[in-house]
């Protein structure tokens, strides 16, 4: 479970890119986190990931506090980040390799990594490829194959279907959808609505570092989410 | 988790076209360096060997002793076998020095005044290919050790894990050293086997260990450059930044400050040139010999046969005060060249000092002087020999007067041929290791505290570091 | 179109880091090795007047037919632009009755640690430090713009490409050249501001322009192979790595490693070698002469019915003409010798000199490779001691030589005759002459190589640095023409 109390993060010229955040995203639930650019989306994720600290309250990934034990905490949160470059002379498998073992996955074989490829629906030939030589899409699926091998409850993404055509943006929603259903606690980043009305529980509108709105599924499905999202869009441009 | 790191790094970095180059390069330098610096070797000890001999012949067809005095010989330096690997100042001062009676005593016959197609750029030893190209490497397999994977958003993915920092730069450290190592050490070792191999280069027991201490000191010097690589990368957010940074560094360090230090201890501590001092002697000289022609000539006033019976007591005699006011002039000059030279040595130690210590702000630079020093080809060791010529000089010069004096044959033709079978030798021994370590051991200390140094800022640097 | 790019060049460069840290390099580096070599310069000057005046002191009315006349190498003003080989060049020569003038350098090696690291001056900054800044200015011209994205936007206009390529060259030399001119405007008021020199007069003046140029078209290459490199990988790291290896190739290894494969393809013995070899020969001659001389002067002695053991310097009757004989057949004689041991003496020295200078040859060819080396030997020649100024104080010496042997050797007749002592001897003043009158010899008229002769001389470097300038220049430009810009 991934939990923020009041989580502020304040910088030192004075920006406030995150306003007393409190979130909650539970077992096998996909929580998307929409907003504008510098909405504060991204502060989000770092904060759970320890890459910066709180200016005042609490990130918990189940129930750990991050800012107090993070190398505990970390060990049950997955990531995938936008823009995966990867490393570029290695294979695949060889990068997947590298972060299983990170991860904790310290004895998997050749054949356990071409599973996970295949599973993520990688074509073949390009188990052994370098990856400077993978389309985008095919590295936003290597980015998230790291996060199934590490088959941690938790899983962060920053905006993982950006980029992507529509044929491999509806494969990678699919797999999350998988992956929620096994029951992890899954908080996705994005700003494909299409997307986050198609897989996402609950969504969360972001503006000016204030979450302004959250709506479970029905709620958003009768609603026209779109519109919802634009007006808020539109105000903060105004 | 530690060797995961270790290994993905060795893998990367192995995997990468820069390796492959920087092997490349290093093998065919590393070599290059090593093989003319046997040739060159084998090529001084076949000379050495020939002018010895030269010089051998040359004192026997010499037909008495005042030409002996005169023209006097050559004495030549036994070359050293570590100058296959530092070539020192060796190839600009000169390898043989003239002993007489006449001359003051002074190297000559340098490599670079007779060729200057090698002086106009300078040597290419193993310390250059260390000093300069090395060090380069160090710094490309570097620069972008945490930057770089910044930029590629492997760093946050890795780090997304519950790895702690500490460990993920000592993996790395350890990954990328062993790797910029490997395509050093291997042409080193190699080279080393090359030395075995060559007939005329003769390694004795202590010469392995200078040898061990001087690829240490690569080693090290090398980490520095390393080290600071990591260091830098680890203080800017992108790859670019941290290259140029470092190329201006590397290149205000390695070739800007030995050269400005110099400079500056010129400076700040001048030394009278070598003219002045050679006049100074030169009036000493003038100021002995006119006080000879004085005595002699009283003495003659006094003494002169007035009988010719008289005349072969008064040989005698004379030969004998010839021999002692010869040796009172020589002892004069002695004593009088001795203080100008002292002085003078005194105020060139103090500049060459100052001159090193500003240098060793350089790493380079205490790669040249702990590498000269241990190899023997260096500064200290060419003022040791020229003032063990300075001292066989003055030996030299009394025995051959005295021999002049005792065979001068008053009123005839004959020519004695000089007895060359007590002759005293010049005889010079070499620097023991324990002082050439002890003299290297300040520039260890600067190298090995830069490491520290610049691992120390690495490390906290990076603990802070903004991996977004 | 064409101007657009130009000037958007220019912007961007001047806004890029790699500027700033240019201009600071350029401003420091090329005024202080031009001061530097201005204060080295200063020290041989002083150095030069002081060996004159205590030669001039010591041989103050000291004049005798066997007088060794000094003369001393003065140093030249272009010298500021290079010390090249100023610590290894003979600059002192001893004039010497027989005719053999001995040739040395007299300051010794003064300082070792300054010859350790090499000197610095404007060569070294120019060509060492210089090329790599302009390495680093175009590096990423090409390849930095298409991962950047922006290269292709560019082609997508209706831009040639080959208009987009000379735009980047010229618009990276224009910027290059601002930093450059008033780093040099720095040198030259630096050098002005000195009192043994006025840059601003005569000969200096155009040496100085002449180098501006050459340094100009050395940096243009540089320039044009930076561009090169760039169109020749497609990311900014590997062109940055590709343009390190290449100058280390080109500026450190290329120079170093031609005069050593030069030696093992060519090895010459050492001049210690060679001056031994003279010097027995000389004994050799010498004694056999003296035998020979001896063995007359007994021979007439003998004829004349007379002691040869008994000489003196005031001979009367039988004796004087017999001594008056000996004079006469013992010229021939010595005549006979001395030829043999020129003949003998030039033999080897020609040898010699033609064997280093083949080396030499070769060791300058192979480096050629290089643009650096070009530029190094260009300016070096113009700075008037790179290799060719050896040959050139050969020549002045052997002028001195024959100055002071016209003017006082050939007015005395040696005479010797075997004696008490070996040999003894007598001297014979020509007509008219009085060694009162004479002045100390100076080797006044010392002719440095001129700029025009140096850069005739010069002209395959020169020519070879306006090759490099096209060669890079072409490649780059074909090679762009085929960039794959997505």
């Amino acid at each position: 479970m991934l939990q923020a109390t009041d989580l502020t993060k304040r910088y030192e010229d004075g920006l406030l890119a995150l306003d007393h955040l409190n979130l909650e995203v539970e077992e096998g639930e996909i929580f998307c986190l929409l907003g504008a650019n510098g909405a504060g989306k991204t502060t989000a994720i770092n904060l759970f990931l320890n890459f910066i600290d709180p200016t005042s309250g609490t990130p918990l990934i189940n129930g750990i506090d991050v800012t107090k034990d993070p190398l505990e905490a970390k060990k049950y949160v997955s990531y995938v980040s936008e823009n995966v470059m990867l490393y570029g002379n290695f294979t695949a498998r060889q990068n997947l390799d590298f972060f299983a073992k990170l991860g904790g996955k310290k004895s998997l074989t050749k054949e356990d990594y071409h599973m996970y490829m295949r599973k993520v629906s990688l074509p073949e030939n390009s188990f052994e490829m370098r990856v400077k030589n993978y389309s985008k899409g095919m590295r936003q699926k290597l980015g998230i194959t790291i996060a199934i091998i590490k088959d941690a409850q938790n899983i962060l993404l920053d905006e993982p279907t950006s980029g992507l055509d529509p044929k491999a943006a509806a494969e990678f929603i699919k797999i999350l959808a998988g992956l929620r259903n096994q029951g992890k606690a899954i908080l996705m980043c994005t700003h494909d609505i299409f997307r986050a009305k198609e897989i996402a529980d609950r969504v969360g509108i972001m503006k000016e570092g204030r979450l302004v709105m959250v709506r479970t599924r029905e709620e958003f499905l009768e609603d026209n989410l779109e519109r919802i999202y634009l007006e808020y869009m539109q105000e903060a441009v105004a | 988790m530690l060797r995961d790191i270790i290994f993905k790094e060795l893998l990367d970095t192995i995997s990468s076209l820069k390796f492959v180059f920087t092997f490349l390069l290093c093998t065919v330098l590393v070599l290059l360096a090593v093989f003319t610096g046997i040739n060159n070797y084998r090529a001084e000890l076949r000379e050495y060997h020939a002018s010895v001999a030269l010089n051998r012949s040359n004192l026997e067809s010499q037909p008495n002793y005042m030409t002996l005095a005169g023209y006097g010989f050559t004495v030549t330096k036994t070359p050293q076998v570590l100058s296959t690997i530092v070539t020192g100042v060796q190839n600009a001062v000169g390898k043989s020095a003239k002993v007489s009676t006449n001359i003051d005593p002074g190297l000559g016959d340098s490599k670079y005044s007779s060729s200057p197609a090698f002086a106009i750029f300078g040597e290419l030893d193993l310390t250059f290919i260390v000093r300069i190209v090395l060090s380069l490497l160090a710094i490309l397999f570097t620069f972008d050790a945490i930057s770089g994977e910044k930029e590629q958003g492997t760093l946050k993915l890795a780090l997304a894990n519950s790895l702690p920092r500490d460990r993920l730069i000592l993996g790395k450290a350890i990954g990328s050293f062993i790797s910029l190592i490997l395509p050093l050490v291997i042409p080193l070792i190699i080279a080393l086997l090359i030395l075995t191999i060559y007939p005329d280069v003769n390694l004795l027991r202590e010469d392995w260990l200078r040898i061990g201490l001087i690829f240490l000191m690569f080693i090290l010097y090398i980490s520095v450059f390393f080290t600071l690589g990591l260091f830098v990368s680890a203080r800017t957010l992108r790859s670019s930044t941290s290259l140029l940074v470092l190329l201006m560094v590397w290149v205000t360090f390695v070739t800007i400050i030995p050269k400005a230090a110099v400079i500056t201890a010129g400076v700040i501590s001048p030394v009278p040139s070598a003219q002045e001092i050679a006049a100074q002697k030169d009036a000493v000289k003038q100021e002995a010999y006119m006080g000879y022609q004085q005595s002699l000539n009283e003495w003659m006033e006094q003494n002169r046969p007035k009988t010719p019976e008289e005349g072969k007591a008064f040989q005698e005699k004379f030969k004998e005060f010839l021999e002692q006011s010869q040796k009172e002039m020589l002892a004069y000059q002695e004593e009088k060249n001795a203080t100008i030279e002292t002085g003078y040595q005194a105020r060139k130690k103090k500049q060459e000092g100052l001159a090193f210590n500003i240098s060793r702000l350089s790493p380079a630079s205490s790669l040249m002087f702990g590498a000269m020093s241990l190899s023997r080809t260096g500064i200290n060791e060419n003022d040791r020999f020229v003032q063990s010529i300075r001292s066989y000089t003055s030996v030299f010069a009394s025995w051959v007067n005295v021999k002049m004096m005792r065979n001068l044959k008053l009123g005839s033709v004959e020519q004695v041929k000089p007895d060359l079978s007590d002759m005293p030798q010049h005889e010079f021994k070499p620097e023991n290791l324990k002082s050439s370590l002890v003299r290297a051991i300040p520039d260890f200390t600067i190298l090995s505290l830069l490491i520290i140094l610049f691992f120390t800022g690495a490390f906290v640097s990076f603990l802070k570091y903004d991996v977004r | 179109m064409f101007g657009t790019l130009v000037i958007k060049e220019i912007q961007e460069t001047i806004h890029n880091f790699r500027f700033h840290f240019s201009v600071l390099l350029c401003l420091v580096l090329i005024p202080l090795g031009m001061y530097a070599a201005l204060k080295n310069y200063e020290q041989r000057l002083t150095e030069y007047r002081e060996s004159m005046r205590l030669y001039e002191q010591k041989s103050q009315g000291k004049i005798t037919y066997n007088f060794r006349a000094e003369g001393y190498r003065p140093p030249l003003q272009r010298s500021v632009f290079a010390i090249g080989l100023e610590d290894y060049l003979p600059n002192k020569v001893l004039t010497e009755r027989g005719g053999n003038f001995a040739i040395s350098n007299e300051k010794g090696i003064n300082n070792p640690q300054a010859l350790l690291f090499g000197r610095l001056d404007f060569l070294f900054s120019a060509g060492f430090v210089l090329s790599i800044l302009a390495l680093i200015f175009t590096f990423s011209s090409i390849s930095g713009e298409k991962e950047k994205g922006t290269l292709r936007l560019i082609v997508a206009n209706s831009a040639a490409r080959s208009q987009v390529y000379l735009a980047k060259v010229l618009g990276n030399f224009l910027v290059f050249l601002i930093p450059l001119i008033i780093a040099m405007l720095i040198g030259v008021l630096l050098l002005n501001a000195s009192s043994v020199l006025n840059p601003f007069s005569g000969e200096f003046f155009q040496a100085f322009i002449v180098i501006f140029l050459v340094t100009l078209l050395f940096i243009f290459a540089m320039l044009n192979l930076g561009m090169l490199v760039s169109t020749l990988t497609h990311s900014s790291i590997t062109s940055m790595a590709a343009v390190v290896f290449v100058w280390v190739i080109l500026v450190l290894a290329v120079p170093r490693i031609s005069p050593m494969i030069a030696e093992v393809v060519y090895p010459v013995k050492s001049e210690q070698v060679v001056n031994i070899e003279k010097q027995l020969i000389r004994e050799n001659l010498e004694k056999e002469l003296d035998l020979q001389r001896r063995e007359l002067f007994e021979k007439l002695m003998a004829a004349y019915d007379l002691d040869p053991g008994f000489t003196t310097t005031r001979p009367e009757g039988a004796m004087k003409k017999a001594y008056a004989q000996y004079d006469e057949e013992k010229i021939p004689l010595e005549e006979k010798y001395r030829q043999r041991l020129n003949t003998a003496l030039i033999n080897i020295e020609r040898e010699f000199a033609n064997n280093l200078q083949t080396q030499s040859r070769i060791a300058v060819n192979l480096s050629r490779i290089s643009p650096a080396s070009c530029y190094s030997y260009v300016i070096s020649e113009i700075s008037g001691n790179g290799p060719r100024e050896t040959g050139n104080f050969y020549e002045n010496a052997r002028e001195f030589q024959n100055e002071v042997r016209e003017a006082l050797y050939d007015k005395y007749i040696v005479k010797t005759y075997g004696g008490r002592w070996g040999t003894s001897s007598s001297t014979q003043t020509a007509e008219g002459f009085e060694l009162g009158k004479l002045k100390v010899f100076h080797m006044s008229n010392y002719k440095h190589i001129s700029l025009g002769a140096a850069l005739r001389s010069e002209w395959i470097d020169i020519l070879l640095l306006v090759f490099f300038n096209i060669l890079f220049f072409a490649a780059g430009f074909v090679a762009f023409n085929r960039y794959d810009v997505r």
